[in-house]
């Protein structure tokens, strides 16, 4: 595909020029200025309707969507569902595995560094060997996925402790 | 004649005219999308300070222009930053593009994500205008873009298009719709010619009238039938019945034998239902397996007598059943259905309204049938069930082909206050079937919200024939695989290929025996007929103990060793065993280097996500474990197993370590 530069006489499509150079000065002032009403007057959904796009939680775009479904066979086994490091296999691991969604995790590490683990895994980087490299079986682009996945998983884990703190100064009170 | 008025408005007219024609080009001189331009520009002077790679860019409209897609997309006029991952956390219209499998220069953005690519503001680029019927789809929602060039069920990387399409599939909904892709072999519910022979009166009539209360996972959608409806179609399926008078005599005698079987005998039936792993298909309120339905309160659906001569032979009241058939003995046969008659109960159920129910179901007189049959052909319930005298042809409901790029002015959307989209429009149809008029007969499925915007991406993934060939990803050859002989009768009698796989056909929930007789010994294969154990603890579905006579075991093996073999794979590495300093690398590569421990069990240390390796030579040959470690994804594409990058070497030391492992206790029992 090329780029190709725009055409000159582009087609006249704004209704504003279209009607100014159709009809008088008189149908301009009517007009009443650019914009039009005609697609701004969505009707207001019926409150018992549901919502294609609404949800009280984010909806899954798609490197989060795509990672989820890596983390889920991939990861899930030692991190948990949560990320939090309590997988099932976790019990067994000395040392444990690390919690994706401390504020360590959230603030501290890049998404370059989190690649960078998953591709080679925890042994070449100073870390633990049961931690192993994905970058043979994972794709650039799947590790890609994964990353934005935990990013998802550490703003739930934080919102979820925003609440729960509010919660806790609402009963303090 | 007022001519001095006429004149002096038509001078006022004139001059304005003049003033708007000489405005209206100054709107080209400054349009939207060069202020944005110029924004980003500032953007990327102070990114750049920052360290980033963020250039300016030249003042002009940009485009993509794909002929063969018929794309001409201007949208880089102002999404300057599409392609700069510097820019993923810019904020919008400069945001980089999350990564997807595609180059932006090869299809451009109005194949996924629609919208009027040639316009030049926002408004209308984005396709919020009048009509411009295919707005820009809501982000979530592109993802159903994906599977319109790539058909197949579980396209890679597109989740939500595979889920929507698993939920497609689960639902059955090709039973009624016509949907490219989909089509049924057969029917998805249960031949109900004999239905009067198999359930009890006040079941049915539940059933009918809310399946979910009676099974939150039922596969049998919500007609949402009236009370009436449901006690008339009850009346009418009852008398459909294949036993003679004589043998329903028979079956009634039978139930009292069940109902007043002792304790042993139920304890008997219990103890085989577990060890005979039932619960791998067959969930109990809701925990286990999916592949059959859940039996919690199976007691309170069907008939003792039925039940017992189900268990003799699936397929000869079904043909088309995924059951296997049992190996089992007349005194196993009535012990488990004692079992089942007295356990499997729905203790929630109330006997008074039991009898309530039963009032309610008419006499199937001449008009009670005849309403019956009305009932079962308006709500198309012979597309799903097979029932005589109700033949089916063509589809019951609408073609769905191209669903995903239907005109919205062809849509119903009744009195609803919804958004006039199509999206909006699936999505609630998928929530509330029949919202959009009452006299819709579409039954509710009950999909969650996440559930509703899965299948909804996947219906816009249907958009007919609006992509060329040569952009369609090359479709696999359809697997075959057609066995015949006793090997073939044993496939059919125990049904092996509903949890298991041969050349790519079967199913997925048990591991593909495509090699088999490459990766594991003859001997431990038939012993693992007569008592299969848990290899991989973390499954819901295990192995049943299906009862195999030594015959077939016999004819299953030497089918492995012979057929399902592959010739690259050697079966021993080691001409003599492995000398000791080798085994000793390969066990310091196996817990230092690579900690396989992590996954793996030996000698009851370490994790369970893998089989645990405990005398793991009577298992498989060494030739499949080396092979094995040097590349898990040649075998099980989808595998957990991490591919490590072993060198030869390495993956040598690696197997003659696991080769020398003794078997846990001594035994090849195992847990389970």
């Amino acid at each position: 595909m090329t780029h190709r530069p725009a055409p000159s006489h582009r087609a006249v499509s704004n209704p504003v020029v279209r009607a100014l150079l159709a009809g008088g000065a008189a149908l301009m002032l009517a007009c009443g200025g650019p914009g039009g009403g005609g697609a701004s007057a969505a009707e207001t959904p019926a409150e018992t309707a549901p919502e294609a796009t609404q949800e009280s939680a984010p909806l899954m775009q798609f490197e989060e969507a795509n990672g989820f479904e890596i983390y889920q066979r991939y990861c899930l086994v030692c991190h948990g569902e949560l990320g939090e490091g309590d997988g099932f296999n976790a019990f067994n691991l000395d040392p444990k595995p690390r919690s994706l969604v401390d504020d360590y995790m959230r603030t501290r590490v890049s998404d370059r560094e989190l690649t960078e683990v998953i591709r080679l895994g925890g042994r070449k980087r100073g870390r633990s060997p049961l931690m192993p490299p994905w970058g043979r079986t994972l794709g650039d682009r799947q590790i890609r996925y994964v990353v934005s996945y935990i990013r998802l998983l550490q703003r739930k884990a934080q919102a979820a402790a925003e609440t729960s703190g509010e919660e806790a100064a609402e009963t303090g009170q | 004649m007022a001519p001095l008025r006429l004149w002096l408005a038509f001078a006022i007219a004139s001059v304005l005219m003049f003033l708007a024609l000489a405005i209206s080009p100054v709107r080209h001189v400054f349009p939207e999308w060069k202020s944005i331009q110029k924004q980003y520009n500032q953007l990327a002077a102070e990114r750049y300070k920052m360290g980033q790679d963020v250039r300016p860019v030249e003042i002009g409209l940009r485009q993509l222009w794909n002929p063969d897609l018929g794309v001409v997309d201007r949208c880089t006029t102002c999404h300057l930053g599409i392609d700069n991952p510097e820019l993923r956390d810019a904020p919008e219209p400069f945001r980089a593009h999350p990564t997807t499998p595609h180059r932006l220069e090869e299809i451009g953005c109005t194949v996924c994500h629609r919208g009027q690519g040639r316009a030049t503001t926002t408004e209308a680029a984005h396709g919020a205008t009048k009509h411009w019927e295919s707005p820009m789809l809501p982000s979530f929602y592109v993802s159903g873009s994906c599977g319109s060039c790539h058909r197949e069920r579980k396209p890679p990387e597109t989740y939500t298009v595979a889920s929507g399409r698993r939920l497609i599939q689960e639902a059955n909904c090709a039973a009624c719709h016509k949907i490219p892709g989909f089509s049924l072999e057969r029917k998805p519910g249960p031949d109900l010619s004999d239905i009067g022979d198999k359930v009890r009166p006040e079941w049915l009539y539940r059933w009918l009238k809310s399946p979910f209360d009676y099974l939150p996972e039922s596969k049998m959608p919500d007609f949402h039938l009236s009370e009436s409806e449901a006690a008339v179609l009850t009346s009418y399926l009852l008398t459909f019945k294949k036993k003679s008078p004589e043998e329903a005599a028979a079956g009634r005698q039978w139930e009292q034998a069940l109902l007043n079987a002792s304790d042993e005998e139920i304890e008997f039936g219990e103890t085989r239902y577990r060890e005979l792993r039932c619960v791998s298909c067959h969930a109990q309120e809701g925990r286990g397996g999916k592949l059959g339905p859940d039996l919690g309160k199976v007691a309170s659906k069907v008939q003792p007598a039925w039940l017992v001569s189900w268990l003799e032979n699936p397929r000869e009241h079904y043909p088309d059943s995924i059951m296997p058939q049992y190996g089992l003995t007349e005194r196993e046969k009535k012990s488990i259905a004692a079992y089942m008659v007295s356990e499997l109960v729905d203790y929630d159920a109330d006997p008074d309204e039991d009898d309530k129910i039963l009032e309610l179901i008419p006499e199937p007189d001449r008009a009670v049938m005849a309403e019956g049959e009305e009932l079962f052909r308006q709500y198309g319930c012979a597309y799903c069930h097979a029932l005589t005298g109700h033949e089916v042809r063509g589809e019951f409901g609408a073609d769905l082909s191209e669903i995903g790029v239907k005109d919205i002015d062809q849509l119903d959307f009744g009195n609803t206050k919804i958004e006039r989209s199509l999206v909006q429009w699936l999505y609630t149809k998928m929530k509330i079937p029949r919202i959009f008029s009452p006299d819709l007969r579409m039954p509710d499925y009950h999909f969650s919200d996440e559930e509703a915007r899965q299948v909804t991406a996947a219906l816009l993934s249907l958009t007919g024939d609006n992509i060329p060939p040569k952009y369609l990803p090359p479709s696999p050859d359809p697997p075959s695989y057609s066995p015949s002989g006793p090997f073939n009768r044993i496939l059919e009698k125990y049904q092996c290929l509903s949890c298991h796989s041969i050349r790519g056909v079967g199913g997925e929930i048990a591991p593909d025996l495509t090699r088999e007789g490459s990766m594991a010994k003859p001997e431990w294969i038939a012993r693992y007929f007569e008592l299969p154990y848990t290899l991989r603890p973390i499954m819901t579905e295990r192995m049943p103990i299906l009862g195999l006579t030594r015959e077939e075991i016999e004819t299953a093996v030497s089918y492995f060793q012979l057929v399902l073999v592959d010739d690259s794979i050697p079966r021993e590495i080691f001409l003599s065993p492995p000398d000791r300093s080798m085994v000793e690398t390969g066990r310091r590569l196996f817990y230092e280097k690579y900690g396989c421990q992590a996954c793996h069990q030996v000698n009851q240390q370490g994790g369970y996500v893998g089989p645990p390796l405990d005398g793991v030579r009577n298992r498989l040959y060494s030739g499949y474990i080396y092979e094995w470690l040097l590349n898990p994804q040649r075998f099980i594409p989808e595998t957990i197993d991490p591919n490590q990058g072993l060198t030869p070497e390495e993956a040598r030391a690696i197997t003659a370590f696991l080769y020398g492992l003794p078997p846990a206790g001594g035994s090849q029992g195992g847990s389970r």
